[in-house]
């Protein structure tokens, strides 16, 4: 089944206007972050959908002022596949977790919201997943700075390795 | 004399009541001291990327680390020396640095790899310590990616001659124990 296809069966369930298909290198289905969650159960749980498998979360930072989080779909039993596109605001980025729905979502958000700072109200255990607690900001989005340091770290070198020629002194016998 | 042991010399007996001061008296001792170290020059396995692979086939036995003494364990607490195989990131450092903490001195580091000396091909990652030498001190670079056994090998005996050249009788400017680096 094809995303134009998909995005009228889900219009049809949930109310003309909830899904629009987003033209791209391949066709994907464009919701609004407060319709996800029920958009998400109907295309699990419907028949002629059967979307049992989420094969990808993940997110995307346009600025000046959105963010996207874009969501593989396969159905397994059916063989055919789904690409799901959440559009937020780059203000406060947030976007309902679909964990309830596919439990394999749960480390993929987890992700998202490391890297790139997308809230998931609804995921049960969202803190970082890749880099240490403590880090500062979000490095995936475009205008993230390194800071000076890091656990003490330079996150820059001055200056190059510099070699001292002859610190060793030649073999000895033995 | 109580306890104490008397050896010939030209000008008459040494008397030796402790290390050190037999140490400050005879050369020839300290070289047979950094010699038997030298040759005993265990490294701890530490590989956090693709130069641990060479770091595995220079412990093979095509290079055989075996022949020079050289034997890896899996501890930091037994090992004199340390090699940075790979990229280390922040999160690793951290780790790393405990890791060097916990060896016993007299110990030494190699930066193995781009990745260790500067952080080679990930040095504009977010990650990626630009280097090791920002939070350890280094004794040996090894330049490569990833060096070749040969070139492993080569820095591990570099270390060797940095060991054979300490000297045990020279007060260390920190004030702690153990031979003084010629560096």
């Amino acid at each position: 089944m094809e995303a134009a296809d998909i995005a009228r069966l889900i219009d049809e369930r949930l109310g003309a206007g909830t899904a629009s298909v987003y033209e791209d290198l391949e066709p994907q289905v464009a919701i609004a972050p407060e319709r996800l969650v029920e958009a998400c159960l109907y295309l699990r749980d419907a028949q002629e959908l059967r979307f049992d498998y989420m094969r990808c979360l993940t997110g995307l930072d346009l600025p000046p002022d959105a963010m996207a989080v874009v969501i593989h779909l396969v159905s397994t039993v059916l063989k055919h596949r789904l690409i799901l596109r959440v559009e937020t605001s780059r203000e406060r980025p947030s976007v309902p977790s679909v964990e309830g729905v596919w439990p394999g979502a749960g480390w993929f958000e987890r992700e998202v919201f490391d890297l790139l700072g997308v809230d998931f109200p609804g995921n049960r255990d969202l803190r970082r997943i890749l880099l240490p607690d403590e880090w500062i900001g979000h490095p995936l989005r475009k205008d993230y700075r390194e800071s000076r340091a890091f656990f003490n770290i330079p996150t820059r070198r001055a200056e190059s390795i510099r070699v001292v020629h002859g610190s060793v002194p030649p073999a000895e016998e033995g | 004399m109580t306890g104490a042991t008397r050896i010939g010399g030209p000008d008459g007996a040494i008397v030796l009541g402790r290390v050190e001061e037999m140490l400050r008296q005879t050369s020839v001792l300290e070289r047979a001291l950094n010699l038997s170290r030298k040759h005993s020059l265990w490294y701890y396995l530490f590989a956090t990327a693709c130069c641990g692979i060479e770091l595995m086939q220079t412990g093979g036995p095509r290079t055989d680390l075996d022949r020079f003494g050289m034997v890896f364990r899996s501890t930091p607490r037994q090992s004199d020396l340390m090699i940075f195989a790979g990229t280390i990131t922040y999160k690793m450092a951290r780790v790393a640095r405990l890791l060097y903490e916990q060896m016993a001195e007299p110990k030494y580091v190699i930066a193995m790899g781009s990745c260790a000396n500067t952080g080679g091909l990930f040095r504009d990652s977010y990650a990626v310590v630009k280097g090791i030498d920002l939070f350890v001190p280094v004794d040996v670079y090894i330049p490569g990616c990833p060096p070749r056994p040969e070139a492993l090998l080569e820095g591990m005996m570099r270390v060797q001659q940095i060991i054979q050249a300490e000297r045990w009788a020279v007060a260390r400017p920190d004030g702690r124990n153990g031979p003084e680096r010629s560096r």
